[in-house]
């Protein structure tokens, strides 16, 4: 049978979602896609894991880096955001919760007092050499900033991890590797780390899964627009008793760059598409989100990025946006909003998980 | 035989044809749609290339007179800021550190290499033959490729980082 390629996956159904209770999480460019999706919709979180990402709008740290506005925000997310040469050229947490404040009081995101209350995971590895560790420190010192309660805020940063989420997989990188697919083995599963801070005590991990994974058409949520930088599918862990009209929560888990199902690496400047990279399904099949999501009626979702490298956006190795490349005007990019189109995306895609 | 290797050759050359008629409507006609999405086919191209770094270039050439101007007026405050100095040796101190670092993964990468080619490669084809022999020339080329970025990727690094230090210790912070 000759493969559809017209196919579309079905559209993702409703469940009954407590949309008072959900949660994100992301390593990498999902981690600050975390931060930013917590900020823009803090009424709908009630905590957030980010392993390995920086504060809110860092990468407008120095617009003067350049002339045009676009290359000032990629240098500041290079060179300021991800790997400073010293941390006093790292993000100002002080600043950047100055800047959360104003983006609130604009009404661009929702009030930052909404956060006060609300669980906080960060962690970074001691051997990440792709976001510096001090970077990762200024984003504890942010939430600390804007009034989350330092005993709800788990830092970890001792942990000789490279730059990954860390599972128990035998078949992951060595720990302190910076390599992808930025899953490493360090003996325990750093999601359920993750949810159990957040949600307090859980049941522990299904050894077999009840449920099953939903591919679903994310186009949709939106509108099947170019620069959204999201892929054509996502996919979601949905346990049986959720999908038989149980109740439950959302945990949103967002991979971080090279990790999207349909990633294809550029070699010499050229998609390699003779040699598909052999773990897009990794990050939605075996980082340990969904064994604990079947035994504590969670819905897992994982909203999916995909790269483009040409003249109207430069996002080869696609990253979530936290330095404005889906900007429909650079100067005044909305990344970080409530309407930025892949922060508006994922919370449709929540919405729907409870039923609106 | 002979006819089979005339249509062989016919082939060739009308295969070639077609793909020189392709890249001309491409860089002539724009309209087309010929051109990889994304991008805009013109003759002018090479001109293009050579405005990119000319662009690239000033912008760095514009941080680096920022940067000077920024300095010379730390330099000349009232009050000199002695922990900028302290900030900047650290920074020159990083990059040290970090030119070390490339040094010594290129000198490691660069010795692996060595050693593959001193070993005669295994092959029962003269294609995978070939092959093997050019992979040696590719992985040089990734190699001094990747050096040579890794250096410039330094050099960026530190001009914004000088850039971003000094605009923050003379005008504080600011989105």
């Amino acid at each position: 049978m000759l493969a559809d390629q017209g196919y579309k996956a079905p559209p993702l159904p409703r469940f009954r979602a407590d949309l008072s209770q959900s949660s994100v999480s992301g390593l990498s460019s999902g981690a600050f896609m975390t931060v930013q999706l917590h900020l823009a919709y803090s009424g709908s979180f009630v905590g957030a894991g980010i392993i390995a990402g920086g504060p809110f709008r860092c990468a407008e740290s120095f617009r003067a880096a350049a002339a045009i506005a676009e290359d000032a925000w990629e240098l500041n997310a290079l060179y300021v955001c991800m790997n400073p040469l010293i941390p006093q050229v790292g993000p100002d947490p002080v600043h950047l919760a100055a800047v959360a404040r104003e983006t609130a009081r604009q009404g661009l995101i929702d009030p930052v007092e909404n956060l006060v209350d609300d669980r906080v995971y960060v962690f970074t590895g001691s051997e990440d050499s792709v976001v510096n560790s001090s970077v990762v420190e200024t984003t504890k010192r942010f939430y600390e900033l804007l009034g989350v309660a330092p005993d709800a805020i788990r830092f970890e940063n001792t942990i000789p991890a490279g730059h990954s989420i860390i599972t128990d997989n035998p078949e992951d990188n060595p720990l302190p590797a910076n390599r992808p697919p930025y899953l490493n083995n360090g003996g325990f599963m750093q999601s359920q780390h993750i949810l159990e801070h957040i949600y307090g005590p859980l049941k522990p991990p299904s050894r077999r899964l009840s449920g099953r994974i939903i591919r679903f058409d994310q186009t949709e949520f939106f509108d099947g627009e170019p620069r959204a930088c999201m892929s054509d599918f996502a996919y979601a862990y949905v346990p049986k008793a959720v999908e038989e009209g149980g109740p439950c929560r959302v945990h949103i888990a967002l991979h971080g760059c090279k990790q999207g199902y349909n990633y294809v690496n550029f070699v010499n400047g050229r998609p390699d598409l003779d040699n598909a990279v052999p773990y897009g399904n990794r990050y939605f099949t075996t980082t340990g989100y969904n064994e604990m999501a079947d035994a504590n009626d969670l819905v897992i979702l994982y909203p999916q990025a995909q790269g483009a490298d040409n003249s109207k956006t430069q996002n080869p190795d696609g990253c979530w946006d936290w330095w404005g490349y889906t900007a429909e005007d650079p100067a005044h990019p909305d990344y970080y909003s409530r309407n930025a189109i892949q922060i508006r995306a994922i919370h449709r895609m929540l919405k729907r998980l409870g039923g609106e | 035989m002979f006819e089979s290797f005339m249509k062989l050759a016919d082939d060739s050359v009308r295969q070639m044809q077609e793909a020189q008629d392709r890249w001309v409507a491409s860089v002539t006609a724009g309209k087309s749609g010929s051109a990889p999405a994304g991008q805009v086919a013109s003759p002018l191209i090479p001109l293009q290339h050579f405005g990119a770094y000319h662009q690239v270039l000033g912008t760095i050439a514009a941080r680096q007179i920022q940067l000077s101007q920024g300095l010379l007026a730390a330099a000349f405050r009232p009050e000199p800021d002695v922990s900028l100095v302290v900030e900047l040796v650290q920074m020159q101190h990083a990059v040290l550190q970090r030119l070390a670092q490339q040094q010594t993964q290129f000198i490691t990468d660069l010795g692996g290499l060595l050693a593959g080619i001193t070993s005669v490669p295994q092959s029962n084809t003269l294609s995978k033959l070939l092959d093997q022999e050019f992979d040696f020339f590719g992985q040089l080329h990734a190699l001094m490729s990747d050096q040579t970025t890794s250096l410039v990727e330094l050099m960026e690094s530190l001009q914004m980082g000088c850039g971003y230090l000094v605009t923050r210790k003379l005008a504080g912070t600011g989105v």
